[in-house]
Order: structure tokens, then sequence, then C-alpha cells
């Protein structure tokens, strides 16, 4: 009973945030402020947190078993593995791993909400001669980045992008940010325009 | 000083090119100049001769720009050089070496952060207009 309650608030939230993303598809001017505000009036919902406390609900508990994971999942993954593995410093592989595991949580989840997760592009990482790590997931107009440096404070995200010939540029330091919120931030953006 | 429409920046590295896409990492300022700018090697793309060059130009007795060249719009510099964020930051200059005289460099301001140098690399990088493969 109460499995089947949960079931029915989940998908209402769902439709709220495939209700968003198609309102943002068909109207693209505000960009990256609408996501803001759509990101607070979810304070209440947290439906990245509802996605994935669905998909441990749908596993029994089991959360994401790398057999749950599709291969479109994987094809997005995968190829940052093996390069955080040759990381020399264990604090950027560490936060690496964490951020690569909530993209991953994130994309199991859109691929449930039947989003086309299947044309995003692989995410690509290098390691770097001062030891920090860049994983940047490229797009025609824009790229997403995530700069993990030795010292975890001086660790930074960007969103750079050339879309309508207008540049739109936004970046912070990765410790003065929840990083669920940002990566979910992140993805709702591309969901808008790719 | 008159430049053309376009520069040109050698990857040496084949991790900095994913499947056709360049990452920012190719864009990164390593080195410093005597005033301590930050600066990044490029070629002008005066004529047609200028890629035959870098892709036949070596090192160590390899093909230095074994990932490719990435074609960068001089205008992009233009442009971003006068967005709020990065106003003033840009500069470039012609430096001709022995057997390359299309030589030159991109420089940053001396002053730039770590963080904020990783930052315009990957502004400049998503206004490259074409890759060049090494083949």
């Amino acid at each position: 009973m109460s499995s089947n309650r949960q079931h029915i608030d989940n998908t209402n939230r769902f439709s709220d945030f495939q209700n968003w993303v198609d309102y943002q598809q068909n109207d693209s001017t505000d960009r990256f402020s609408d996501i803001q505000n759509w990101a607070d009036s979810q304070q209440n919902i947290d439906s990245f947190a509802d996605i994935q406390n669905w998909i441990c609900n749908e596993t029994h508990g089991g959360g994401f078993e790398d057999a749950f994971v599709s291969n479109t999942v994987l094809r997005i993954i995968d190829p940052v593995l093996p390069v955080i593995k040759e990381t020399k410093n264990r604090g950027v592989a560490d936060e690496a791993t964490g951020l690569i595991a909530l993209i991953k949580k994130l994309m199991i989840g859109l691929q449930y909400l039947n989003f086309d997760i299947g044309k995003f592009p692989p995410l690509n990482a290098v390691c770097l001669a001062d030891d920090s790590l860049l994983i940047e997931w490229i797009f025609q107009t824009f790229r997403i980045g995530f700069v993990l440096e030795t010292k975890k404070e001086e660790s930074s995200w960007y969103l750079v992008s050339t879309i309508d010939k207008t540049d739109f540029n936004e970046s912070g330091r990765l410790s003065d940010i929840d990083k669920e919120q940002l990566v979910r931030k992140l993805v709702s953006f591309l969901i808008s325009y790719t | 000083m008159n430049y053309p429409d376009n520069f040109l920046r050698g990857i040496s590295d084949k991790t900095w090119v994913s499947d056709g896409a360049v990452l920012a990492a190719a864009f990164y300022f390593t080195q410093q100049n005597t005033v301590d700018q930050w600066e990044q090697s490029i070629c002008w793309e005066d004529d047609d001769s200028v890629v035959p060059l870098m892709k036949s130009q070596k090192r160590d007795s390899e093909v230095q720009f074994k990932a490719g060249i990435a074609r960068v719009p001089l205008n992009s510099i233009n442009y971003i050089n006068k967005l709020p964020n990065y106003r003033g930051l840009l500069s470039y200059e012609r430096k001709q070496l022995e057997g390359n005289p299309y030589h030159g460099n991109l420089l940053l301001n001396k002053d730039t952060s770590k963080q904020k140098m990783k930052l315009v690399a990957a502004v400049i990088a998503v206004h490259y207009s074409d890759y060049i493969s090494p083949q």
C-alpha cells in the first residue's frame, strides 16, 4: 500500500519535472535563470533525491548495481573510469568518483523518465601535469567541466557556451556548492539544449 | 601588426582529443614569458602552408602535434576579451622562430589565477572552429 502511494507521489513529481523540461524545450530564452528558479522551487520536493529513492525502491533497496545500469549510461560514464583509476592523487580520485557517481545516478533516473540520453556524448577525462584532473562533457555549442585540484578547496566547475551566438558562462568552486544540486542544475541545462 | 582571421593550436597530447573533440586542456597556458605573462604557443594561419608545416614539425625526432591541430578564429579571442569576466585578460603576438615564421603566442595577464586560467582555456575551447587530424 505504502509502496503504491510512494510510486504515485513520485510519478507526480516526475511529471512536474517532465513538464518543466518540455517548457524549457519550447521556450529557451531565459535558460539558466529558469533552471535556477526551477531548482529553487523544488526545495521541498528534491526531484533528484526522489529519482534516487525511487530507483532504490524499484530495486528493493539494491541501489545502483552495475547490472542495473543500461549500456547507454555506461557509454557516457565508462570512458572516465580508467583515467580516474590512474589519477595519482587519492583525494582527486575520490572527488572525481563522487562526481561521476552523481552524474551516473542522474543519468539512470533520466532514463527511467524516458529522456533520450542516447544523444549525450561520453564524458572525457584527462590527468594533467599538476596532478589535477579535468572531466569535461563536450557538446557542440557548450561544455561542462569539472577541474579537480590536489588542493580540494581550489577545485572548480564551469559551464561555457556559445548558444544562440551569445556567450554564456557560469563557473565556481566546487567547495562552495552542494554538488548534487550543481549536477542536477547542469544536467537540466543540457536536457534543454540537446 | 597584421593578423590573419585564424590561428592554429598544435595538440601534442593524444589524451587532449576525444573523438574529434578538443578538450580545454589543449588550451591551457603553461609557460611564462620574461615579463611573467602566461603564454600559449600558436601559429598564425597566414596562408595554406601553415597546416602542412605544423603537421611536419618534429620534436625529439617525433611528430610534435601527434594529436592534431585546432583552428581558432581570432575574432573569438577579441570577443572573449570584451566579456565582463575576461575583459583585457588576453592578448597575442607574433614571435617568429627559426624555421617557423608563423609562430606566435596567446598571452594571458600575469596575475591570472590557475583556476581562472583553466576557465579561460575552456572558453577558448568552446570557440575553436575546426579540428584538423594529424594524418
